[in-house]
């Protein structure tokens, strides 16, 4: 995790609520990495970040899936051009 | 719905043809086509996690046979991560000993939501089970400019797929069919995984000592577990657990996860499913109204004035709308009372009519109008979907004590009862917070504690406003709340240690609560009171008047007051007093503290009892919050005092007084040691608590 990211890379955590997001990968480490995919968290696939908090809400396929912000510290995503 | 679900249903010794079983992602309408199939009422709501363990019932199939129906708790997969969706693996994969495995499964997808609905679809046609997909909610996919192409799904599943609306009644004559269709040939289609590790797999199967039509799934979740979930593993060889992880080593080898490569396959492929079926309209940028509300509802300050706002109404309701019917019943039931003992001589059976079973029952039912008002809210927190929400901003405080969000859901649900709380605790994925939030759970303030706060609310607030009523009972509700966090936090820094767990959590969209379904969970929940109250309270209220009144003094003369001082039950509140008396409390609190111990209602039935059977025959019977403000010690200083009043509701909050909770803890934690535990650590805070609050409130100054 403290490895710099590429240009354009952040992770879910850190992105702006209301923005439109793909996602780049899941750290391969994180403990609910296979739940998360299973959830639809696949790379390449679009999310917006919907609310910010202690935890974050996002949604992506159509449903809202609240996560931990330090679990969203394991999505990385990058920016989707509007 | 209303004419399926009152369909007839097969008498139970009718032979069952058919086993079937309904599973699904959670909150996806499982258990409405359950209900409406099987006519009976199982909970429904929407939040992830109203169905926590398996439920069976009987239903015809379209040529009358008969059908035993088995409802699964919700599952996004069946690589588990709770107890909740354990249940439903191990029965479609025949683990569970007293449960055959299900000749069909109906597996519920939600058609506003189908891509990540198809996942388990995905998992389910690898078990070689014949499926029924339910599409389910067409009606909201259509709204929110969804289409789906039914003859492309049933193509591209290789199974049949009913369009169903099951809130409406639609679909269900098609489900029928397709469920009695005979034979239903298993699936003959599932995502294909990459060679290596299908190779891997398929090696896996052909080694488990499990029946032919099993092994491949068998092996594929074998295989895709991580280490630690392997290592807990105790249904299959230890040799089985090393020759898995050895094809995992392999796969990693040439390159593969063996974790996350089957969930990309399955995903391939339901994006090659949705590509065909699927026809969106609708921008993505566009705010739905849930996200509006979600703005609002979860925002670090809004959220909690929301929902501190939310509870004030319903407290405030509880006060102001329940006050006239309770009103009525009072009066009926002290006119009733007058009735009987005006027609029977003076007796014992008067007095056990009038002063046991009338006082005591009166005395506990008079509180149905608040208990529905409280149902009434609680019910619409849940139908509308704000449960999740509530989960989601108490999360930053539940991880400063150790647990995450998710154990609120719990915690919230124990506001009408502990025992579904202590339930729901099934959807907690760690043993540990589980645990913790199983011995929290109780101190969250139930409906049985209305009553007590209600009554001393009553006697030493006498003249005060609703707004000030709602206040003391909404702070009585965040006391529970507050010391539940504290022990909480104490529990996981010392008994269960362990890290605090990463929040993952299903918002399901708002909805519109179908007040239908409220009105059917006032009825049940008004009904079991009614029914507690006749029975358990009843049988308490009787033993109650026995012990209050025998023995009877030798001396004929001596007043209802020494006559209760030397009966049973004054002998033991007398015994107890010295433990009490620190707290301010005379021995007849002390009878409706022992009385109240396997009921907390009972408390106010005991107070009834003990004043109407003090009272006598000869003077008229006022309301107990009046008789109980006159209440004097023989130095003639009141008993119930704003202390004493304000020390027993907090005693009240803070103890663990049902049997019906213990025994359900008991059966969550599989021992008899952590009910115990509860019991013991819950009555000794509420001696500590209802000690600060009376000494402390006298050093202070107050009375």
């Amino acid at each position: 995790m403290s490895a710099p990211f590429p240009a354009g890379i952040l992770t879910l955590a850190r992105a702006r609520v209301g923005e439109r997001l793909r996602v780049v990968t899941i750290c391969p480490d994180c403990p609910e990495c296979v739940r998360l995919r299973e959830l639809g968290f696949q790379d390449r696939m679009e999310v917006r970040k919907v609310s910010d908090g202690a935890a974050i809400i996002c949604s992506l396929m159509g449903n809202r899936v609240a996560i931990g912000r330090d679990l969203g510290e394991h999505v990385r995503v990058e920016k989707v051009a509007a | 719905m209303t004419a399926l679900a009152s369909a007839p249903v097969p008498a139970p010794t009718r032979d069952v043809v058919r086993h079937v079983a309904i599973a699904g992602n959670p909150n996806c309408g499982k258990s409405t086509i359950f209900n409406a199939l099987t006519g009976l009422r199982q909970k429904v709501g929407n939040y992830p996690g109203v169905t926590v363990e398996k439920k069976t019932g009987r239903f015809f199939g379209s040529h009358g046979e008969a059908m035993e129906l088995l409802d699964l708790p919700g599952s996004y997969s069946l690589q588990v991560r709770s107890p909740d969706e354990a249940v439903a693996r191990d029965v479609l994969l025949a683990r569970q000993p007293d449960t055959p495995r299900p000749d069909v499964v109906i597996c519920v997808v939600d058609a506003s939501n189908l891509e990540r609905n198809l996942y388990l679809v995905a998992q389910m046609l690898e078990l070689q089970l014949p499926v029924v997909v339910a599409l389910n909610m067409v009606d909201v996919a259509e709204k929110n400019g969804v289409v789906i192409d039914l003859m492309a799904l049933r193509e591209k599943l290789g199974v049949p797929v009913v369009s169903m609306v099951a809130t409406k009644g639609v679909g269900f004559i098609e489900l029928r069919q397709a469920v009695s269709r005979s034979p239903l040939p298993p699936p003959t289609i599932c995502a294909q995984m990459p060679i290596v590790l299908e190779r891997e797999v398929m090696a896996l199967a052909k080694a488990l000592p499990v029946p032919a039509e099993l092994a491949r799934g068998e092996a594929l979740l074998l295989l895709t577990l991580h280490e630690e979930a392997l290592a807990e593993v105790t249904h299959h060889d230890p040799s089985m657990i090393e020759a898995t992880l050895e094809a995992q080593r392999r796969l990693r080898v040439t390159g593969f996860d063996p974790l996350s490569a089957p969930v990309e396959a399955r995903y391939a492929w339901i994006g090659e499913v949705c590509s065909a079926v699927l026809h969106k309209g609708g921008g993505f940028d566009a705010l739905t109204i849930s996200d509006r509300l979600d703005g609002v509802l979860t925002h670090r300050i809004w959220g909690w004035a929301a929902f501190l706002a939310m509870m004030t109404v319903m407290f405030f309701c509880i006060f102001t709308v329940a006050a006239y019917p309770m009103d009525w019943i009072e009066g009926g039931l002290s006119a009733f009372g007058g009735w009987v003992g005006s027609l029977l001589p003076e007796s014992d059976l008067r007095s056990l009519l009038t002063d046991g079973v009338i006082a005591g029952v009166s005395g506990v039912l008079v509180f149905l109008p608040q208990i529905l008002v409280l149902y009434f809210f609680l019910g619409i927190l849940e139908d509308t979907g704000y449960m999740a929400r509530a989960a989601f901003i108490m999360d930053r405080l539940m991880s400063k004590v150790g647990l995450h969000g998710k154990s609120f859901i719990p915690m919230l649900s124990s506001f009408a009862c502990a025992i579904p709380g202590v339930m729901a605790t099934r959807t907690i994925e760690n043993r540990k917070d589980r645990l913790v939030t199983i011995l929290v759970a109780p101190l969250m303030s139930c409906s049985a504690r209305l009553p007590v706060y209600a009554i001393m609310i009553a006697v030493f607030l006498p003249v005060a406003s609703a707004w000030q009523k709602s206040g003391i009972m909404l702070s009585m509700y965040m006391l529970g709340l507050v010391v539940a966090f504290a022990m909480a936090w104490l529990f996981k820094k010392t008994l269960l240690r362990g890290e605090t767990p990463m929040l993952l959590l299903e918002m399901p969209p708002y909805r519109i609560p179908s007040w239908r379904t409220i009105l059917i969970r006032m009825w049940e929940r008004g009904g079991l009171f009614v029914r507690r109250a006749g029975t358990v309270i009843l049988a308490l209220s009787v033993l109650l008047w026995a012990l209050s009144t025998y023995p009877k003094p030798s001396d004929p003369d001596a007043t209802p007051a020494e006559a209760i001082a030397h009966s049973t039950a004054g002998r033991i509140g007398h015994a107890i007093e010295p433990l009490i008396a620190p707290l301010g409390y005379d021995w007849k609190i002390g009878i409706g503290l022992i009385g109240s111990f396997a009921a907390r209602e009972v408390f106010v039935s005991t107070m009834s009892i003990v004043y109407n059977v003090q009272a006598g025959d000869d003077e008229d019977t006022a309301p107990l919050r009046e008789t109980m403000r006159a209440e004097r010690h023989n130095d003639g200083r009141p008993v119930f005092t704003p202390l004493v009043c304000i020390g027993l509701m907090v005693f009240y909050v803070l103890a663990m007084q049902c049997v019906s909770t213990v025994a359900i803890v008991r059966r969550e934690t599989n021992s008899w040691r952590w009910p115990l535990f509860q019991v013991a650590y819950m009555t000794g805070l509420a001696w500590i608590g209802a000690f600060i609050v009376f000494q402390g409130g006298r050093l202070l100054g107050f009375q």
